[in-house]
């Protein structure tokens, strides 16, 4: 009888649930998210999904669960103010996408009668637009699948992308694999980047601390987006592909507007238009080789930011502090500091050489 | 004895465990004795009555433990019978909104009761603004961030009724003072005596001229006078381990009683500090259940005798004594009037209503604090 006793008062303990913080040793606790029964004495966990959730989830959008820790803490990808962001971490801020207007293009700023913009851009075009009721968030307004690709914008969560269990992959970010039990595969496998907790966790992306790329990013990205941009025949930007030697030097000379040859190798690194090469740390400071690669995050944010089509800068503004100006949305820092600094595309391409300096 | 009465004697005594010999005395077993007893009626010896006796002596063991399972079945439901019963969805009274059309919240941040008139303070970030209603929840008047901030996250007022605003700006978190009818005054300067880093400020209160802040970056509650001076700054969580800490969510700080009200949302938790820094108690633990804290968010403290603390996961409010008694909770997730979706805020108004807000689809909800739930923390109150 004592051993009965014993046994029930240790269940009544293991389910009184446990006082260990939510996440332990890189995942959550199970309870935190899922549900056996979608009932708890006598009450639905979810009165909603009266026939539950899929995956046996407490929450019909587990994203709404994850930003609840992520959003403003633990990696801030989801700050509160679109006008004064968390600082920089490699795939850049969903709170871009709460913004009514990012055009900053010429017209971007015009406005009607009314007051409502006239060539807005809302900030949905400038990310991945996860769906997060609890952060004023749904499904992307105008895409119905990924741009390339046929993963459903109606299912588009931060489980989408990474693994909410955890894996030893770069940012928990899926392999080839199942992915949202079923919901779709990735055939391409989680790309090798550096970026270890103290980048995450602590300050924000500096040019001697970011992510160190590495490889199999572009082909990660594929996996929901296809060829999207890893085919030259239809006059796209290559992604995936090796820089070669002329774009490896204009990129180690480049160090701005003001000084278009005025870099050297060793420092020419710039993490705002990152590259990917084997060699690549968290540290590292040396600009590419003919053998370093183009990648979808050379130019794109992986979460969002300020610019169309998450931009790494502003495509569409011609002296990156025109940022921001049309549209009052935020500015996208500009690295050089320069009231000349024209896009970030000069990094490799150099096409602000004849440019009349102020 | 003949050879089948000793087999079954032997399938008895030759038990290698007690344990096992228990389970062996089934009703199998005892079918079989009684069979026994029939058909070698005439050699039913010593033997046998050892059996019978035996088998009545494991009979009552077996009744008295499933009366024991039946008790504790009985106290267990009628347990959690109790604890649902205290588990009642919100009486909603009525939805807050600015007047005029298109002009709804835009994912409020929270709202503050002015302990004076009873108005009703909401910070608007979406719209950059502070609305203020009056204590029976009509509008009064509304005055933009304009140029001094874009975004407010908390709205406090002091005993002159001036306002508060911690708000982003491009140069960070930072507190504005305005007037009662929202004329800006000053930014105050707050900083970090003991190092050159800017405070990122979580959330402020304000009791007896103090305002009281947690700065997230050095896990610190930080203490100024209503001008912005330094007072004092202690640490939380000091005997965790520096990682424990850093991964702890600090979602809202309260300061009422003399005492510090800190919801730590990752430890489903309300843990009070002097103001000092002496941790004093906590309330609450981590669960899903009646009385249980998932992820706390907010917290109040109404008439110095109960502790409302809102949980964003379990979508409720959830109510102690003083002395940490579980009094009940109301609310549960849902799109209709009275039920809540991830709630972020929580104030209590002069009429001891409840306004629970919520980003999505903008919500500020008023509703009635149920009878019980106040009766009971009256009568522990009147106790104490």
């Amino acid at each position: 009888m004592r051993k009965v006793l014993l046994l029930a008062m240790v269940l009544c303990f293991v389910l009184a649930g446990t006082s260990f913080a939510f996440h332990d040793a890189g995942v959550a606790d199970c309870a935190g998210c899922h549900t056996m029964h979608n009932s708890q004495d006598g009450t639905l966990v979810d009165p909603d999904s009266p026939d539950g959730n899929p995956w046996l989830l407490v929450d019909a959008n587990p994203s709404d669960v994850c930003l609840s820790c992520h959003a403003s803490r633990l990696g801030e990808v989801f700050g509160t103010d679109p006008l004064a962001p968390p600082r920089l971490i490699g795939a850049g801020n969903f709170a871009f996408l709460l913004e009514d207007n990012i055009n900053d293009g010429h017209g971007g700023g015009d406005t009607l009668a009314d007051g409502s913009w006239e060539n807005a851009i809302p900030g949905a075009q400038g990310g991945h637009s996860i769906i997060a009721p609890s952060m004023g968030v749904g499904a992307d307004p105008v895409l119905t699948a990924a741009p390339g690709g046929t993963f459903p914008a109606s299912q588009l969560g931060c489980s989408s992308c990474h693994d909410p269990h955890g894996n030893t992959n770069f940012r928990m970010l899926y392999g080839a694999t199942s992915v949202q039990d079923g919901l779709y595969t990735f055939t391409n496998a989680a790309p090798t980047a550096e970026g270890g907790p103290s980048l995450f966790f602590g300050g924000g992306e500096s040019q001697t601390l970011h992510t160190g790329y590495q490889g199999g990013m572009s082909a990660w990205c594929g996996n929901c987006h296809g060829d999207f941009h890893n085919n030259n025949t239809k006059l796209i930007h290559p992604s995936g592909s090796t820089i070669g030697g002329s774009i490896a030097t204009n990129y180690n000379l480049y160090n701005g507007t003001d000084a278009i040859t005025g870099g050297v190798a060793a420092s020419a690194y710039l993490a705002e238009v990152p590259f990917e090469d084997a060699a690549n740390t968290a540290t590292s400071t040396a600009g590419p080789t003919a053998a370093s690669q183009v990648m979808c995050l050379t130019c794109h944010r992986a979460h969002a930011t300020s610019a169309p089509d998450m931009g790494r800068w502003d495509f569409g503004v011609t002296l990156l502090h025109e940022d921001g100006d049309e549209s009052g949305s935020y500015e996208i820092p500009d690295p050089y500091s320069s009231i000349n600094q024209r896009s970030l595309c000069n990094k490799c391409h150099v096409k602000d050489v004849n440019d009349h300096l102020e | 004895m003949n050879k089948q009465h000793r087999q079954t004697s032997d399938k008895i005594h030759n038990c290698p465990t007690h344990f096992h010999h228990h389970n062996h005395i089934k009703s199998t077993d005892i079918t079989e004795i009684n069979d026994i007893q029939q058909t070698q009626y005439s050699s039913a010896g010593n033997a046998t009555k050892a059996v019978f006796f035996y088998a009545s002596n494991k009979g009552k063991k077996i009744f008295f433990n499933f009366i024991y399972v039946i008790i504790f079945t009985i106290i267990c439901t009628t347990s959690l019978f109790a604890q649902s019963q205290l588990s009642v969805p919100a009486d909603f009274v009525m939805r807050l909104t600015p007047p005029g059309e298109n002009n709804d919240f835009l994912r409020p941040s929270d709202i503050s009761i002015d302990k004076q008139t009873g108005e009703v303070f909401v910070a608007d970030p979406g719209k950059n603004r502070i609305v203020i209603f009056d204590s029976t929840s009509t509008f009064r008047f509304e005055f933009p961030g304009a140029d001094y901030f874009s975004t407010p996250i908390n709205v406090e007022i002091d005993n002159n009724g001036f306002i508060y605003i911690l708000a982003s700006t491009r140069d960070g978190r930072q507190v504005f003072k305005f007037d009662y009818d929202g004329l800006f005054i000053k930014v105050l300067k707050l900083e970090n005596p003991n190092t050159d880093m800017q405070l990122k400020i979580i959330s402020i209160s304000i009791e007896n001229e103090n305002l009281y802040l947690f700065d997230d970056k050095s896990q610190q509650i930080f203490v100024f006078d209503l001008d912005g001076n330094y007072m004092n700054s202690f640490e939380i969580m000091a005997d965790e381990e520096k990682v424990n800490q850093e991964e702890q969510i600090v979602s809202t700080i309260l300061a009422a009683n003399d005492m510090i009200y800190l919801s730590v949302s990752t430890l489903g938790k309300v843990m009070v500090y002097d103001t000092e820094g002496k941790k004093y108690r906590s309330y609450g633990y981590k669960g899903n259940k009646p009385g249980q804290l998932n992820f706390p968010v907010d917290v109040k403290i109404v008439d110095n005798s109960m502790i409302m603390i809102l949980d964003k996961h379990r979508y409720n409010v959830v109510c102690y004594s003083l002395n940490g008694k579980f009094l009940g909770e109301f609310g549960g997730k849902g799109n209709s009037p009275g039920w809540f979706y991830h709630p972020t805020i929580l104030a209590v108004n002069k009429q001891h209503q409840a306004y629970i807000g919520q980003i999505f689809e903008n919500k500020i909800q008023l509703c009635e604090i149920p009878e019980f739930i106040k009766t009971q923390a009256e009568l522990i109150q009147a106790k104490k």
